[in-house]
């Protein structure tokens, strides 16, 4: 779609590309189904890359020839353990800007060597194999006058095991060994370090400003080379400051401060349900930033001076929640942002797109649809696209140009008469007040297929409360909760210690992930049953995987008197079983006493319910070995439970199998019916 | 994928001797076909929308934008 000349078109001849695809895989896609959601179109618009399951595809458009990079197994560790290596090979170079030099490492140490090849310079002499200086963290100052980057301590390499029971391609199991830290291991040290390339001296960097770092982030200079800055994320997420390193003395201070006696969520924000809340955006070379807090209780947007530091204003305020930032005009001096909760009449999660000027005056809306918005502003700041939608009002594409929030086309409608005739029904909206009296809690009903509200129907909740995110859906989706038809209620709630509401709310979370909102969810299931005559909870589900297989468990164990039967897939039922990033963010650093009183595995004494435990033999996300000690535990505890290990299946490959298996455990154990034989019906399963 | 198209009983379902919750749709026996259609219902929904978009991506040119949409008889095109 043009956004200029308002000329639509197929992005690519879809038949052509799955020929070409299918020549090169081996494999069998459609044209009218291909296996990617997005692509990178080269500029000239005759080349496409995209990921097909984890392999890189690249396809000439011209030519229809299609080239392959599978990612290598160490791709999978990197998002786990991103340390930067030792390179010691003088043919990897970092390049000055000039062109005058290249950085290179040797024996990890740093050298210098003129362009012409004449001259080759030690920078450093007391590099070593357990505190090398990293190549790939360089980075020149513009005028070439400086080098900065990361000097590396090694942390542990913890592993986690793997045994692959049943390769396809071969009769014996595989084993292996991924790198993934968990919560309390000893970090990567990252120290910065800072050379002046016309003296060949190193200028000493006081790392006092930045003790005991969970992280460093990349360093950016300046544009006019005066110093570099590096977000500093301390250990234990109380601390997220923003260091500004002086080129010619290398003196530190500190630009910006965040602090929580929580914690710093200190992932991006994004435009999605799943973010982080850190945004910065250095305007005129770091005259002033543009900074997200959660200071006052909600996240926000401020104005600090980025010589002094000094705070100039708050930019947004009130209580509702900046979601995303879509587009800076630093001469306009506005800020398009998108956010959630400011209209008290509505789905306090509805993002709506708003512009503001960076005084903080000038709020306007743009979005009067009642609806959940997603914006995507255009590289350049021209247009807008505002696609929306709520779950039962199916979606619009819309063009905008931005300079005047004129709409210029309507891109799509979409069509739903055939899915709404065959049936379909949009899930239920439904809020009530959490466990503070005070707090709106919401959730969707899906409800079951031929409902009648004259009928009564148990329920079954889908829970996921990782507080990355909030997870009941406010866009359309022609999806189906497979239990409705088999007469369930499903619902999903965003219960407290979740995502996108206040921080109050998210707090919930802290050192304290065994609550998973159930105390709110437990009122709301009550408030829906109070209200409803068809909503049955005198025997309740619940389902959830990963985070919300955790959730599930914490379900029977914690509330055994609402929860009583659950289906609990690949979770982590103890944080210090789990990645690094995410049990300290939410469970803090040191680990201490809370790590067990979340551990589902430390209270599978407590189990009361019936419970279905499923675990993908190779789970790449949670250590699968986490199931296996919760088993363990209730096996040890003389608790009885059922349990399927999928093998060769990774975290999300509940698969067909599984997926049916969860139906039958709660048509079994709520509805008290007894599933078909599928042996003697002479199921066919497939992959 | 679970076939069922190679099934041509439809089977009532055993009534399980241990009763559960006390709701109406326990008084309802599922049948076989229940079954197929909460395992396939989804694929089926999905082909019976049109122009149905996701969230579109900009192109670098930065007048362009990509989407992909449901289309009739079929699961999805790039416009």
């Amino acid at each position: 779609m043009n956004a200029a000349t308002g000329t639509k078109q197929r992005a690519f001849d879809h038949t052509r590309l799955a020929a070409a695809l299918n020549r090169a895989s081996h494999k069998d896609y459609k044209a009218d189904n291909l296996p990617f959601a997005g692509f990178k179109m080269a500029k000239d618009a005759g080349r496409i890359t995209s990921n097909i399951e984890n392999t890189r595809w690249s396809c000439d458009l011209v030519s229809d020839a299609c080239t392959s990079n599978t990612m290598p197994p160490q791709a999978y560790q990197y998002r786990y353990d991103r340390t930067p290596p030792a390179e010691n090979n003088r043919e990897k170079t970092s390049v000055s800007p000039d062109g005058k030099w290249l950085a290179y490492s040797k024996n990890y140490n740093l050298f210098l060597r003129s362009k012409d090849g004449s001259r080759n310079i030690p920078l450093t002499w007391d590099g070593s194999e357990s505190n090398y200086y990293a190549l790939s963290t360089l980075k020149w100052s513009p005028d070439s006058r400086h080098l900065a980057g990361y000097r590396i301590r090694p942390g542990h390499k913890r592993q986690v095991y793997y045994l692959e029971s049943s390769p396809r391609d071969q009769l014996q199991p595989k084993h292996w060994t991924m790198t993934y830290p968990k919560a309390g291991d000893t970090l990567a040290l990252h120290q910065p370090v800072l050379f002046d390339i016309v003296s060949r001296r190193q200028i000493a960097v006081d790392n006092a400003s930045f003790p005991n770092p969970y992280s460093l982030s990349p360093i950016l200079w300046w544009k006019d080379g005066r110093g570099f800055t590096f977000e500093f994320n301390q250990r234990g997420r109380q601390l997220y400051r923003v260091v500004e390193v002086d080129a010619t003395t290398g003196q530190v201070r500190s630009l910006i401060d965040e602090v929580s006696h929580t914690f710093v969520d200190y992932q991006p924000l994004v435009n999605q349900p799943r973010t982080g809340k850190t945004f910065r955006y250095d305007v005129d070379d770091g005259k002033e930033i543009i900074w997200a807090s959660e200071r006052d209780g909600y996240e926000h947007l401020y104005l600090f001076n980025g010589r002094t530091g000094e705070l100039k204003n708050q930019i947004t305020r009130g209580d509702w929640v900046v979601r995303t930032v879509y587009y800076v005009d630093p001469v306009k001096r506005q800020i398009w942002f998108g956010a959630s909760g400011m209209n008290p009449a509505e789905d306090p999660y509805f993002v709506h797109a708003y512009r503001i000027d960076f005084d903080g005056k000038g709020l306007t809306a743009l979005t009067p649809e009642l609806a959940n918005h997603h914006i995507e502003f255009s590289p350049d700041g021209r247009y807008y696209v505002d696609l929306w939608s709520r779950i039962d009002a199916p979606p619009r594409l819309m063009l905008y140009r931005a300079s005047d929030n004129a709409e210029l086309m309507q891109v799509e409608s979409a069509e739903i008469s055939e899915l709404v005739a065959a049936g379909w029904q949009p899930p239920l909206s439904f809020h009530a007040k959490g466990r503070d009296g005070e707090t709106d809690i919401w959730g969707i009903i899906h409800l079951p297929v031929n409902f009648d509200p004259n009928k009564r129907y148990p329920v079954v909740e889908h829970i996921y409360t990782g507080p990355t995110r909030s997870s009941v859906p406010k866009s359309f989706s022609a999806f189906v909760e497979p239990l409705t038809q088999l007469g369930f209620i499903v619902v999903q709630i965003d219960g407290m210690g979740t995502n996108n509401r206040s921080r109050a709310f998210h707090d919930v979370a802290w050192k304290n992930l065994k609550d998973g909102g159930l105390p709110d969810r437990i009122l709301w299931h009550k408030a829906a049953s109070a209200k409803y005559p068809w909503y049955d909870i005198s025997n309740l589900g619940i389902f959830g995987g990963s985070a919300g297989g955790q959730n599930a468990m914490s379900a029977l164990l914690f509330h055994p008197d609402f929860y009583k039967v659950a289906v609990a897939s690949n979770g982590s039922y103890d944080n210090r079983m789990d990645q690094i990033w995410w049990s300290e963010q939410w469970m803090g650093w040191p680990v201490g006493i809370e790590y067990s009183q979340s551990s589902a595995v430390d209270n599978a004494f407590r189990l009361q319910g019936k419970l279905l435990l499923i675990v993908s033999e190779t789970d790449r996300i949670v250590d699968p070995s986490s199931t296996l000690q919760l088993a363990d535990r209730l096996i040890r505890a003389g608790k009885y439970f059922d349990w399927l290990v999928v093998p060769g299946a990774d975290h999300v490959a509940p698969s067909s199998y599984s997926k049916l298996k969860l139906l039958d455990f709660f048509v079994r154990n709520i509805l008290g019916q007894e599933p078909p034989n599928w042996n003697a019906i002479g199921s066919n399963w497939r992959e | 994928m679970y076939k069922f198209g190679v099934l041509t009983l439809v089977l009532l379902v055993q009534q399980a001797s241990a009763a559960a919750g006390p709701t109406d749709s326990t008084a309802n026996q599922l049948q076989l076909s229940d079954y197929k259609r909460a395992m396939t219902i989804g694929d089926q929904y999905a082909k019976l929308t049109t122009n149905v978009p996701d969230v579109p991506f900009w192109l670098a040119d930065g007048e362009s934008f990509v989407y992909r949409q449901t289309t009739k008889a079929s699961i999805s095109s790039f416009s």
